[in-house]
């Protein structure tokens, strides 16, 4: 087990190294880089400027292998690099924008919880009543359903009949104003949330039957014990653990889907850093997000792996 | 050997040999009675098909035409959606940005299976060394966030000039304004992009689900027989696991369709996928209902629906096929 958990941490390197290999050949291969454009804006007024003398001065005339090195070995003694038009360093950027994203993905997680998980159970525990159907429509409409266009209608109709409702127009960090910031940041929070309540409450609800079919449940009830306390004593500890491997996969969405949302209500997060990066050909801060987002989920998926093990001791990887 | 096959045959002669039409109706007609909303995201997405394909015939107005003095209009008899900030009949732009869903959708869903049938099979069947390669590769590729992937991706091939691989090459008329037809073979163009890259992105979601269906058929005793009589492996892989792993492809590629469709729309509303004048859904709500919602509810309900009931409905028929075809794969997404 502790070998298993020691070659699972090692492999996180190699894995997230590849990421950004990967994420550097895409970029190289990428249609019309920084020095094309910064040829196209500056050629006009400064004649003796040629793409090759702006590649040679940004380094981006070498193989991307070569560049690929000298930005992991900069990455590794904590120095992300800097912008190529103004300077700023991505690694300032970084700091500033991870606890913004990191914030919004945590607040829709625990909605999502709080909303799937005992709608889960209560579905599976009154199969096949209208409770149970509402919940499982629900959680299919709740699949279908695009964010963008909730955030959308929620602008237009919260802004027409309940304006005081409508975020700030400046994101405050919530260390400054917590107040604005949760008003920027609840609807949001719960749309994503919601979004990934549908499958996280179908697998909850699925677990939950089955494991009500199980021998231990009915012993539970053939001791005579209240239906409350087979629920929750015997019923929903088991029932929970694959559910939480689910939340291992759902990260990768909860990010995802934090790139739109942040685009809706103008957050300065990790999606709007990329879109804008991908925009105006800014490639180091490309990596720079990409990276942060690819240890973050691989690192999550680790832990997740790890605490399923320590839930349910029947699981042991060799 | 040949004796057996002729009383096999005078068998079949006797019974009556059902059409296989009459033999495809009647599956169909079974399946709409066990998931009426299996069979209802079938005809839907039927029906959407068959308007993508019509739309331009049936669109009332040229999605380009603009009525001069008439924009921004509510719904009405003229116009049924309405009118954008230019002037154009919205009904006509949604009928024809179902174009984009259907192929997107589609196209993305056909190359993921096709991708993931390869590497999943050659994974899976040939295991040590290969498996473990590709399937480190494939653990990179689901480490990222599928939308990062996928923007990157669009940008990286290009909706412009050359494109990559010939990706995204529309015809080349100069600097003359495009006509409506010469906008159409763009919008083909630039949507081959959009659909690499989704193609590509879900291709390594299911390479694993995949591997693992070709792990299982693997054990099996006939393809220990098909081996034994000197089958090679291209013909076992063609011949013997292709066909056994095919419910599970199926199934794969019917759940995908709605997150394509879905994600399609995504990457056009961050204004990354098909431009203007040609008309999308993610991307008509991205402009016209963002910034005209306000004014003209019309112009952000009706893309948003639109999105809405093909992926419900897709869904729908995705999971209607999974519980026929392949009750394991319940759970989960």
């Amino acid at each position: 087990m502790r070998q298993y958990m020691v070659r699972r941490a090692l492999l996180i390197v190699p894995t997230i190294l590849g990421v950004t290999l990967l994420v550097s050949l895409l970029l190289e291969l990428l249609q019309g880089d920084i020095a094309d454009l910064i040829f196209a804006e500056s050629a006009t007024y400064n004649q003796e400027l040629t793409k090759e003398k702006i590649e040679e001065e940004l380094g981006t005339n070498e193989f991307f292998v070569v560049q690929w090195a000298e930005w992991i070995g900069n990455v590794a003694q904590g120095d992300f690099g800097t912008y190529f038009r103004s300077n700023r360093s991505v690694g300032t950027e970084l700091e500033h924008r991870v606890p913004v994203t990191l914030q919004l993905s945590g607040m829709a997680l625990v909605v999502s919880l709080l909303v799937a998980l005992p709608i889960g159970v209560l579905s599976a525990v009154r199969q096949d009543t209208v409770a149970d159907y509402v919940a499982r429509s629900f959680s299919i409409f709740m699949l279908a359903l695009p964010s963008f266009w909730l955030g959308i209608m929620f602008f237009v109709f919260v802004g027409r009949w309940a304006d005081w409702l409508l975020p700030p127009a400046i994101y405050q960090d919530p260390w400054e104003d917590l107040g604005s910031n949760l008003k920027h940041t609840w609807v949001p929070a719960v749309i994503l949330g919601f979004a990934l309540a549908g499958s996280v409450m179908r697998l909850t609800r699925a677990q939950m039957l089955e494991v009500l079919r199980q021998d231990y449940v009915r012993t539970a009830w053939s001791k005579g014990l209240r239906e409350r306390t087979v629920i929750t004593r015997h019923a929903i500890k088991n029932a929970f653990i694959p559910v939480l491997s689910l939340i291992g996969v759902q990260i990768t969405i909860l990010v995802s889907g934090s790139v739109v949302l942040e685009n809706i209500f103008s957050i300065p997060g990790l999606g709007q850093m990329l879109i804008e990066g991908l925009f105006q050909r800014e490639y180091v801060a490309v990596q720079g997000v990409l990276l942060v987002v690819a240890m973050f989920i691989v690192v999550t998926n680790f832990l997740v792996d790890m605490t399923y093990s320590a839930l349910d001791p029947r699981i042991r990887y060799t | 050997m040949a004796f057996r096959e002729e009383t096999i045959r005078l068998e079949a002669l006797e019974a009556p040999v059902p059409s296989p039409w009459r033999r495809w109706a009647k599956t169909g007609l079974t399946f709409a009675r066990r998931k009426p909303l299996g069979a209802f995201g079938a005809v839907f997405l039927l029906f959407v098909v068959v308007i993508a394909i019509l739309s331009p015939w049936i669109a009332p107005y040229p999605y380009t035409e603009p009525h001069f003095g008439e924009d921004l209009q509510g719904p009405s008899g003229t116009y049924w959606f309405g009118t954008d900030n230019q002037g154009r009949d919205f009904f006509s732009r949604v009928l024809i940005g179902s174009q984009v869903t259907v192929l997107a959708g589609l196209g993305t869903v056909a190359l993921a299976a096709v991708i993931a049938v390869v590497l999943g099979g050659i994974s899976g069947y040939f295991g040590g060394r290969v498996d473990l390669i590709t399937q480190r590769i494939v653990d990179m590729w689901v480490a990222l966030p599928p939308i990062f992937l996928v923007i990157t991706f669009v940008s990286v091939l290009g909706t412009d000039g050359d494109g990559f691989l010939g990706l995204g090459r529309g015809p080349n008329v100069g600097l003359r304004p495009k006509t409506d037809d010469e906008e159409i073979w763009y919008t083909f163009f630039r949507s081959t992009v959009v659909i690499f890259s989704l193609g590509l992105i879900f291709a390594g979601y299911g390479a694993r689900i995949l591997r693992g269906a070709v792990l299982a058929v693997k054990e099996n005793v006939y393809i220990d027989a098909a081996r034994a009589i000197g089958a090679t492996d291209t013909r076992i892989m063609v011949k013997h696991v292709l066909p056994n792993i095919m419910p599970v492809v199926i199934v794969l590629a019917s759940v995908n369709l709605g997150a394509a469709v879905l994600a399609e729309a995504t990457v056009s509303f961050l204004g990354f996928g098909i431009k203007e004048p040609f008309p999308t859904w993610g991307q008509l709500l991205a402009t016209d209902g963002r910034y005209h919602g306000v004014e003209q509810e019309m112009l952000m309900l009706a893309p948003g629906a639109a999105i809405f009931v093909c992926v419900y409905a897709f869904n729908m028929l995705g999971d209607a096929l999974r519980d026929v075809l392949d009750p394991r794969l319940r759970g989960g997404r």
